[in-house]
């Protein structure tokens, strides 16, 4: 049987990046058979798809990193062009990764058979639905950094096709024309990255990158823009703004859709700077500028005088210009205090190129944190809030990854990319509960708005349920899987700096009242005379939802299968079992 | 399988689901003291609003955007700055990421 398995294994990367291609093209013809029959030919090449990623899961597991070769060997002397050659070098983490995207896509392919049922060139959808698939397993199998970027482009114009999917709502179309510039700009300056390690290297391999690594001025400019680039399509504040606009106004799936090729981003941000700069990081020593903290008060000052003059002369630009100074230059102070001297009397700091890009990381996290739960907590558009829920969880990852490059070497950073990564997971499968429940508040209602929306506990309990599952996960609530990835984190944290926990910790209060209040908003309360009819949630629908609620449920009470079996690996396979 | 060890500690949520199982029990034994007699009748369960009539169901159910108002009202200074983040303006998300680039690149060099 092992053996069957390892064969198949085998062959597997390919497959699983040309079995959703061509299914994207074929669907089309299949859907002229009719609309059972696509959907199950849909549902097939995704299972098949599925069944590769897990059968390479086990393998990697079971033999180590898996690489395959395409393209020529490079010893045939009647060869006249150079050879070419990309390398899918899958550890790991990668099957990590690619197991939680495919999965996340055959349970959206679930409840799309009726939710999208309705809408007309539903082919098209399921075509880029298909794209999307291939443009994620794509960016996380690949061991090529070019390679990487043009899953990433594919993803990138998948989804923005799938965001402005309802072409008819000029909102969707507009978020999609938002998505598609933010991710062209963010990818163009991924290329220029590509290209400089490429003119300093002579390579595209990201192994060979990693081992080439010298961290000259050139590298340490391609880090910045790719972390950057990266960060952005991962959705860290304050380049985050699309992020909202694009779940909004997104059907249902496509906004889980969205969310898992932000955590493929987020998987490019973590090989970048594990994989390819990794070591690399930690053998810089720097006499880190003493002046950073200081200029960083000196800033602050002068964006108190400018909003004082803006408050004098009653303009409301420099206001607002003043305060955006003084957080930003608030944060600054702040990554460079966690770097200082613990006496906190010098003002010089010494520190590694690691601990610098961790306290940014970790200073711009919590930013992300604070920012996603407060703006969740006015909103009345439910989509809205969920996005900027997400938005919160996803600074709640770079904290862990910030925390452990903090750390890298010691066995605090293996406990802390150990929470982000099982974090990764859990978020995944929480958020993707709660857009789906709010597609089928959608079905039910054809109603957004929180604030006309009401008493739907005594429509559908089952709805009511899902959702309570959702909310408690996300919020961190023992005993269910958010809570044992949060507490994790909030523990690494706290042996960096207190303050980081606390904010943490405050973060996930936050996100409990905002959803509190949607629950009541929705479900609580009389039933409303002013809500259309009540359309019944189908089965298939039920069934998508109640997959990941059980998940939940499952890996809440056993979180340690997950930590041994699927996160544990991948944090060896980034830190070299450090 | 069961427990998350920790640097400070574990963390089982069997235990959890078990103690909170335990204290339910307990809860529900202290409930059953309660008198079993009361039957839910007449005006006693009924809504009381000094008088006044009952209002629709519609009227009666607090909106959302109600809620928190206190909180919102109290950091008003940070959601305007918030919301003006926010505009929907597809430049200004492009001219963040570049500052942010930037400011990365200045203290990049200081590596």
């Amino acid at each position: 049987m092992s053996e069957l398995l390892t064969a198949l294994a085998m062959y597997a990367p390919p497959l699983m990046i040309a079995l959703p291609l061509l299914s994207a093209f074929f669907v089309h013809f299949v859907n002229m058979a009719g609309t059972k029959i696509r959907n199950a030919f849909v549902m097939l090449m995704l299972l098949l798809t599925g069944f590769f990623a897990y059968v390479l899961h086990w393998d990697v597991l079971t033999n180590g990193t898996h690489r395959y070769q395409f393209g020529g060997a490079g010893n045939n002397p009647q060869m006249i062009l150079p050879v070419v050659r990309i390398f899918f070098e899958i550890d790991a983490f990668s099957v990590f990764m690619s197991t939680i995207t495919i999965s996340l896509v055959i349970v959206v392919a679930l409840y799309s058979w009726k939710f999208m049922e309705k809408n007309t060139g539903v082919s098209k959808y399921y075509t880029l639905l298909f794209l999307i698939t291939t443009g994620m397993l794509g960016m996380q199998l690949t061991g090529d950094i070019f390679n990487f970027f043009v899953f990433l482009e594919i993803t990138s114009i998948a989804a923005a096709a799938l965001v402005a999917f309802w072409v008819g709502k000029a909102e969707a179309v507009e978020a999609g024309f938002k998505y598609i510039m933010v991710s062209a700009v963010g990818a163009l300056f991924v290329l220029f990255a590509i290209a400089l390690l490429y003119g300093q290297y002579n390579a595209l391999n990201m192994a060979v990158l990693a081992q080439s690594m010298q961290f000259g001025f050139i590298d340490k400019i391609a880090l910045i823009i790719l972390l950057a680039a990266l960060a952005m399509k991962a959705g860290l504040v304050p380049m985050h703004m699309w992020l909202p606009d694009s779940y909004g106004s997104a059907p249902a799936p496509v906004s889980i859709l969205v969310v898992t090729a932000t955590l493929a981003s987020f998987y490019g941000v973590i090989r970048v700077l594990f994989t390819i700069y990794g070591d690399a990081l930690l053998s810089v020593k720097t006499t880190t500028v003493f002046l950073l903290p200081l200029l960083s008060v000196i800033l602050s000052m002068v964006a108190v005088l400018v909003v004082l003059y803006g408050v004098i002369k009653k303009k409301q630009s420099l206001i607002t210009s003043g305060l955006i100074g003084i957080l930003l230059f608030s944060v600054l102070f702040i990554a460079t205090f966690i770097l200082s001297d613990p006496t906190g009397m010098s003002m010089i700091v010494q520190s590694t190129g690691n601990a610098l890009i961790g306290g940014i990381l970790i200073g711009l996290s919590l930013l992300t944190i604070l920012v996603g739960v407060m703006m969740a907590l006015i909103q009345t558009n439910l989509k809205r809030l969920i996005a900027f829920t997400a938005l919160a969880e996803v600074g709640y990852m770079f904290l862990a990854i910030g925390t452990s490059l903090t750390a890298y070497g010691t066995t605090l950073s293996h406990t802390a990319l150990t929470g982000g990564l099982f974090h990764i997971f859990n978020d995944a499968i929480d958020v993707g509960l709660l857009f789906l429940v709010t597609g089928a508040i959608y079905f039910m209602t054809k109603e957004h708005s929180l604030d006309k929306l009401g008493g739907l506990a005594h429509h559908t309990k089952a709805i009511t349920i899902l959702f309570f599952i959702g909310l408690y996960a996300i919020s961190g609530m023992p005993p269910l899987n958010g809570f044992a990835s949060k507490i994790i984190i909030y523990e690494s944290t706290y042996q960096i700096n207190p303050i980081l926990s606390i904010v943490a910790i405050v973060g996930s209060i936050m996100i409990l009242a905002v959803f509190v209040k949607v629950f009541y908003a929705v479900f609580m309360g009389p039933k409303l005379s002013s809500l259309p009819k009540i359309t019944k949630v189908p089965k298939s629908m039920i069934l998508a939802m109640g997959i990941l609620a059980g998940l939940i449920i499952c890996f809440g009470l056993f979180p340690q299968i997950v930590i041994d079996h699927l996160v544990t690996p991948a944090v060896l396979a980034l830190t070299g079992g450090i | 399988m069961f427990s998350i060890i920790t640097e400070s500690g574990f963390w089982n949520p069997i235990i959890w689901v078990l103690s909170f199982i335990v204290i339910f029990l307990i809860m529900y034994i202290l409930r059953s003291f309660g008198n079993n007699k009361f039957k839910k009748q007449g005006e006693k369960t009924k809504v009381f609003l000094s008088g006044n009539p009952e209002y629709a169901s519609d009227d009666m159910h607090i909106k959302s955007s109600n809620l928190y108002w206190g909180f919102t009202k109290v950091l008003d200074w940070v959601y305007t700055v918030l919301k003006r983040m926010h505009n929907g303006d597809v430049r200004d998300y492009i001219l963040w990421f570049v500052i942010i680039m930037g400011t990365l690149l200045l203290l990049g060099v200081m590596l």
